[in-house]
């Protein structure tokens, strides 16, 4: 008796694509694509319609919704189906949330279709897989709070105190004769290490925090 | 030009990247990937370099994007 195909659902706004990756997945002998979409309100109840076992994720859908605020109730409709998130974007941010929100991978829309046929399959066993991109932002947002560096580098500080001044990027590498994104770095940095999620709440957190002075 | 100003183009110009050729070079790469696992192994080596150079194309707009936005103060 074979091995049943696995049924997997393309949420996705961009025609192009979702016409592309549907016939990506459906060359494959073991993958199924039984519904697509890309409204957000269609999401969970196809997916519970077509008995989906993995749902391909866009996290940004039709009139700017963000698909991450579905992972979740979709979850608690269906405990068995996977999210394979599947984005443009691999900012901290969008990575930190699809992960609270339960996801079970994450890939990014650079990779080959190779790579994402085997993410299907992954996420299908129930394994988790994630762009090599990601890796780091993944293991530093599953490391505990309190085992996450958290110390400020001296430049981090000098750099955390410009930006508290207002100065933008680019005025504060030629203040600190450093490149742009060198003074790029330093700010995911200070944002990674004080566990917030912007320079507006980096900058509070720091005057609170008493690293730096405020202006 | 006022900050809010800025923030609403950079946003904008963010948009449409993000609607436009970011999916169609997306699309692209996956319609080339489809092809190079059906046709011979000459050619698939030569569609897989092709998949590569769109695949870098869209990694650096992926990383100018976030750049622009990174670059812009959080809504006040």
């Amino acid at each position: 008796m074979g091995t049943r195909a696995v049924r997997t659902m393309v949420v996705e706004d961009h025609a192009m694509v979702a016409t592309a990756l549907a016939a990506a997945l459906d060359a494959e002998p073991d993958l199924e694509v039984v519904c697509m979409t890309g409204e957000a309100s269609s999401v969970i109840p196809l997916a519970l319609e077509h008995e989906v076992d993995v749902v391909v994720l866009d996290l940004r859908l039709a009139g700017g919704s963000d698909a991450t605020d579905l992972i979740q109730p979709l979850l608690e409709a269906n405990p068995d189906v996977k999210v394979l998130v599947l984005s443009a974007a691999s900012d901290d941010h969008s990575v930190a949330r699809a992960l609270d929100a339960g996801c079970h991978g994450y890939l990014v829309k650079d990779q080959q279709v190779d790579e994402l046929v085997a993410g299907v399959r992954s996420v299908a066993r129930g394994e988790a897989v994630f762009a090599p991109v990601l890796l780091n932002r993944v293991l530093a947002h599953l490391r505990p709070k309190n085992q996450r560096p958290t110390e400020l580098s001296a430049r981090e500080l000098e750099v955390l105190q410009l930006l508290a001044y207002g100065a933008a990027t680019d005025d504060i590498a030629a203040q600190l004769y450093l490149s742009v994104n060198t003074v790029r770095n330093h700010i995911q940095n200070v944002i990674g290490k004080l566990g917030v999620h912007s320079r507006l709440e980096a900058v509070a957190h720091g005057i609170r925090a008493g690293h730096i002075a405020a202006p | 030009m006022t900050g809010g100003d800025r923030a609403d183009q950079v946003r904008q110009l963010a948009d449409r990247l993000h609607d436009g050729p970011i999916q169609v070079l997306t699309a692209v790469n996956m319609r080339l990937g489809m092809l190079r696992r059906r046709v011979d192994p000459a050619l698939a080596s030569q569609l897989l370099e092709v998949e590569q150079m769109v695949g870098m194309a869209l990694a650096d707009l992926r990383t100018e994007l976030e750049a622009l936005l990174a670059d812009e103060p959080p809504p006040s």
